[in-house]
């Protein structure tokens, strides 16, 4: 994955990743009052443009592009299908099978556009952003993950580590949206009452990646593949 | 001077290396010409037409050399093929990438990094040569799907080609967005001068205009000549492929003349008909009729002033339909794009359930028949599009999914008595979406076959298929009626229901207007009948298809 | 000529300046003029529909407020002793209305931003920055409709041949064979997708982005107008007029000349887009009239 040479746009990654979120960080606080919310906004918009700026110049070809837009788009709709049952997302799976198949950054980035597309539905909010990172990291997670050998294509295996995916991660880095926005400050005791009044909700979230893993992710990995031997698709996508 | 040359180009796909695709193809296409290509579905058209432009062509082992505008294709970079050649694919709706229409026309462009002046100017262009200006802002999902093809056109247009290839573009379009496609393709060859090559099986069309026509059988450039020549050739090599030509021009062969100048449209056969008919009196100027049996039976579906709209305060969609269809009939309802023909199919399996009037299967009321019962030897629909019965990974599993909960053996029976019947016997353990158009409408019908149903709905059963394909399925479709099925089709098609129904009726605006036998309903329309019919139609009374005039002729002596 | 026909880029400064400002400022005449001025734009772009949700989100503050003072307790005007023993404080309920004033005012604007800020805005100011991913918003966009569509063919063609019609375990057989149906589908239309898209040169370098939107005068005076207001308010912001202290008690900063030509800047801000909806309107009236 590494190259010998980093292109400009790399740099400015780097720039964006490793100067202006610890700036914002130390800078934010000191504007006075309660700019909680503004500050992990502001860290959250710089991730997220970091890593467009990754996909940006990584020249991705026209089959992947696709390929990661068609997924992103089933995420999407999965979302939009299930929308009667409240929480009960198979997105954060199908954007979590993205990783797994594509790889990390591809998880992120399908995880983060889905978030942000999925809201032209569902009404963008002060939430949008959390949600882009939360499904993001998801993604990137899974990712990670499977690049690193720790995660196989075993259905149990699959299962289990959707729901408790989000149960421990995407859930908790949902939650902090309320917390957030809701009250303007961050105390023990209201974090507490956030996180614990995020467990049911992430209970029904966790249970539907799991199903939705248990399910869909080894046709849905099997469909890739075929599409990978037929046309000579995505190759070395892995 | 020729814009590509072809030189002996062999070329075979890697899952079959020793059975080439192309064979020694060699071909030259000037710069303004226009060149159709025709051929049966699976003669290598397609992998012919994609070895033009190198991004397109698939894997495998090729030789022979491609030449555009003198140089090799090789050597004209990527940049150049993109914005010299275009290129247009068969479905409308997979090719056009963006969600508006202005940002598809302006796709290419932004791909050659044109700056904005020069795409504003452009799309402007096109959207105005097109027609296009009224629906510029539209999302794409709400084109209709001659728009959508035009639009593709128009998008290829604007990089400002000097070729175009176009493969087979008006295949799931219906015949009036289908002519209006084509007459802008020879416009746009007439006033811009761009080179056109376009494969297609809407020959009738495409003859008339075209500067030569090419024939490509199993992979080999058989013909290429003008298109009255290569006529001639196909009718004097006995070619199946003449069975592909248009009406006028069938009729002439069959009616035994030979030489002098082939009619391709229904103008010159009018005047070829006039000419061979003049001072002579006409003994026999109709065939004669088959009679409307009453049949004592009651009809495998009737229908009573069935009214069904989609939302409550949408327009009807059907209003007051009756229709009775006999026993054993083939029964075609035609009629225009959104007139309802489908829903009506959709209203008799229940799936657009109608809010007043009767619908009576074989003389029982529908509501009477519980969920599965009415899907389990009464009543089955074929979809539109094949694929989207599809769901398992080969042939085999797709037939098996309707004898869920038979005992094995008996299961493996029906998949060989109904495979031998769809031909699908060789196909078996493909996947279906790696089948041809034709093969996926068989094993779809195969699929259906096998919950054994009284009662056949078809929809658009022969869109996208060439006409082989069509004489195929409608001997399925005959062998079905003849063991004693009724099958209800709804179709654009004129010709094939002319040919093949038992009784044809015509829907518009929400209900059927006339049921007849072909013959009747055709002789009695002017404008909504076969080719053949409008080329006879002042001489002779009742001919609907080729074959007819050609009969007419012989009893009548001429 | 109306607000959502200025330049994306316009209309993106603004509402992050709006938004901004509303979560920023802490002082309740600012948040008020925020919340009024969000609130009529809002029923000039969807009329009465903006209405109810316009009250809802004032209600909403009213409860987050009752909320808020039952938890928390500072301050030293108590009002009411509530059930479990603890003093419910004006500060903390003035506070608490405070902040769920800033939630509503923020929902009221986002809910302008949605009417306004459609989905070929975010194409364009994506594509001026990064081309292939508005490329990639895009063929999203384009595809999600797609699939909708795919799985109501496809769901009506197994109903026509009986599938799905029996108990819950035949439905959910059915429900996953169907999904499963509809990929393979978009997955097999997908190929065609990214052929034509190689045909027509996705793959080379450089790429731009078209845009349907040109700057132009009236882009340029309204740029001007709003970054003048912008910088007054963030003067404003920066000497502190923004804020206002509730703990331990109210301290409302007196209003002199200087903070009540911020209040104007901010409430011009605010209102500035539904100024230029109502010139836009009076303007085309006055042109018919005189025609």
């Amino acid at each position: 994955m590494k190259k010998a040479k980093l292109p400009r746009r790399s740099w400015l990654t780097l720039i964006l990743l490793f100067l202006l979120i610890p700036a914002a960080l130390i800078f934010c606080p000191r504007l006075g009052g309660q700019v909680w919310y503004f500050t992990s906004l502001l860290i959250i918009a710089l991730t997220l443009c970091a890593f467009f700026l990754v996909f940006e110049a990584r020249r991705p070809q026209a089959r992947e592009l696709v390929v990661l837009a068609m997924l992103s788009a089933l995420a999407v709709a999965s979302r939009a299908a299930f929308a009667a049952i409240p929480h009960f997302k198979p997105m954060t799976a199908i954007i979590m099978i993205t990783g797994i198949a594509f790889g990390p950054e591809a998880g992120f980035l399908t995880g983060a556009v889905s978030g942000f597309v999925s809201n032209f539905l569902f009404g963008q909010g002060p939430w949008t952003p959390w949600q882009m990172f939360a499904y993001g990291v998801g993604g990137f997670l899974a990712g990670l993950l499977s690049r690193l050998g720790v995660l196989k294509r075993n259905r149990l295996l699959l299962t289990l580590f959707g729901f408790f995916m989000v149960l421990l991660i995407v859930g908790p880095l949902l939650d902090p949206c309320a917390l957030f926005t809701m009250t303007g400050e961050i105390t023990a005791a209201s974090a507490r009452a956030v996180y614990l009044s995020g467990i049911p909700v992430n209970l029904i979230h966790g249970t539907a990646a799991g199903l939705t893993m248990l399910l869909f992710a080894n046709p849905l990995l099997d469909k890739l593949d075929r599409l990978r031997v037929k046309y000579g698709m995505l190759e070395g996508g892995q | 001077m020729a814009l590509f040359e072809i030189e002996h180009l062999t070329f075979a796909y890697p899952t079959a290396p020793d059975a080439p695709c192309l064979k020694d193809v060699s071909l030259a296409l000037a710069a303004g010409e226009y060149l159709a290509l025709c051929g049966k579905s699976g003669s290598g058209k397609t992998t012919f037409l994609r070895q033009l432009k190198t991004v397109l062509t698939p894997h495998g082992r090729k030789s022979g050399i491609i030449r555009f505008d003198g140089r090799t294709l090789e050597n004209v970079d990527a940049r150049e093929q993109a914005g010299r050649i275009g290129y247009v694919m068969q479905d409308p709706d997979s090719q056009i990438v963006t969600d508006k229409v202005w940002h598809e026309l302006a796709f290419g462009l932004e791909s050659l990094g044109c700056d904005q002046r020069t795409m504003r100017l452009r799309v402007a262009e096109m959207a105005s040569y097109f027609g296009i200006q009224d629906w510029f802002h539209r999302d794409v999902a709400e084109l209709s799907g001659g728009q959508k093809q035009l639009l593709n056109l128009a998008s290829v247009m604007a990089m400002q080609p000097d070729v175009l290839i176009l493969d087979e573009p008006t295949s799931q379009l219906d015949p009036i967005a289908a002519a209006d496609f084509l007459n802008t393709i020879a416009r746009l060859n007439r006033e811009l001068g761009t080179t056109i090559l376009l494969s297609e099986h809407r020959l009738e069309n495409v003859l008339p205009v075209c500067d030569r026509a090419a024939v490509m059988e199993e992979g080999r450039i058989t013909i290429a000549d003008s298109p009255r020549n290569t006529v001639a050739a196909l009718h004097a090599a006995g070619s199946d492929l003449f069975a592909a030509m248009p009406a006028p021009a069938r009729a002439y062969y069959a009616a035994g003349e030979t030489g002098g100048a082939v009619p391709l449209t229904v103008r010159d056969g009018r005047t070829w008909l006039t000419q061979k008919t003049a001072e002579k009196t006409l003994t026999d100027p109709a065939l004669p009729e088959r009679e409307l049996s009453e049949s004592s039976e009651p009809p495998a579906l009737e229908l009573k002033e069935l009214w069904f709209r989609y939302e409550k305060n949408a327009p009807d969609v059907l209003r007051d339909v009756n229709l009775q269809v006999p026993k054993g009939s083939l029964f075609a309802i035609l009629g225009g794009n959104g007139a309802g023909k489908s829903t009506l199919l959709k209203a008799v399996c229940g799936i657009c359930p109608p809010y007043r009037g009767k619908l009576l299967l074989d003389d029982v009321p529908l509501k009477k028949w519980k969920g599965k019962d009415l899907f389990r030897g009464n009543l089955a629909l074929l979809p539109q599009d094949p694929k989207n019965l599809f769901v398992k990974k080969t042939v085999r599993e797709e037939l098996a999914e309707m004898l869920e909960g038979a005992p094995k053996a008996e299961q493996s029976a029906e998949i060989e008595r109904i495979a031998a019947q769809c031909d699908l016997t060789h196909l078996l353990d493909s996947h279906p979406y790696d089948l041809s158009g034709g093969e996926q409408q068989r094993a779809a019908l195969g699929k259906v076959l096998l919950t054994r149903p009284k009662l056949l709905l078809l929809d658009e059963p022969t869109k996208g298929l060439d006409c082989f394909f069509k004489a195929e399925f409608a001997n399925l479709l005959k062998q079905f009626t003849a063991q004693g099925g009724t099958a209800v089709l709804v179709s654009h098609d004129v010709e094939f229901c002319a040919r093949y129904a038992d009784l044809v009726g015509l829907f518009f605006d929400g209900r059927l207007t006339t049921v007849n036998t072909p013959r009747r309903f055709f002789a009695d329309n002017s404008f909504y009948t076969t080719a053949a019919n409008r080329m006879s139609r002042h001489i002779f009374r009742n001919a609907v298809t080729a074959e007819d005039v050609a009969e007419l002729c012989r009893r009548n002596g001429l | 000529m109306r607000f959502s026909d200025y330049h994306p880029g316009i209309n993106f400064c603004f509402f992050a300046a709006a938004l901004a400002g509303t979560i920023l400022f802490r002082h309740p005449v600012y948040l008020a003029l925020s919340f009024c001025a969000a609130a009529l734009w809002s029923m000039e772009l969807k009329e009465a529909k903006a209405l109810w949700f316009d009250a809802l989100a004032l209600l909403l503050a009213a409860l987050f407020a009752l909320w808020y003072a039952s938890y928390h307790h500072f301050g030293v005007t108590p009002l009411w002793t509530n059930r479990v023993g603890n003093e419910v404080t004006l500060e903390s309920l003035l506070y608490g209305l405070m902040l769920g004033g800033t939630i509503a005012a923020v929902l009221v604007w986002l809910n302008c931003l949605h009417t306004v800020f459609t989905a070929d805005k975010t194409i364009y100011l994506a594509g001026r920055i990064a081309p292939k991913l508005a490329l990639f918003l895009a063929i999203l966009l384009r595809l999600v409709p797609r699939i909708k569509t795919q799985w109501r063919r496809t769901a009506a063609a197994r109903r026509g041949i009986g599938c799905g019609t029996g108990g819950l375990p035949e439905r959910c057989r059915n429900w996953v064979r169907l999904f499963s149906g509809m990929v393979t589908w978009t997955l097999d239309s997908i190929v065609v997708l990214s052929d034509a898209m190689r045909s027509r040169g996705a793959a080379l370098k450089g790429r731009t982005a078209y845009s349907l939107y040109r700057f132009d005068h009236r882009d340029r005076t309204l740029v001007i107008a709003i970054f003048t207001l912008i910088t007054l308010c963030m003067m404003a912001f920066l000497l502190g007029q923004t804020l206002m202290r509730f703990d331990p008690m109210l301290h409302f900063s007196p209003i002199t000349t200087v903070s009540v030509i911020f209040y104007a800047a901010w409430t011009a801000l605010c209102l500035l887009p539904l100024g230029v909806d109502l010139l836009g309107g009076y303007l085309f009236r006055r042109a018919q009239i005189r025609h």
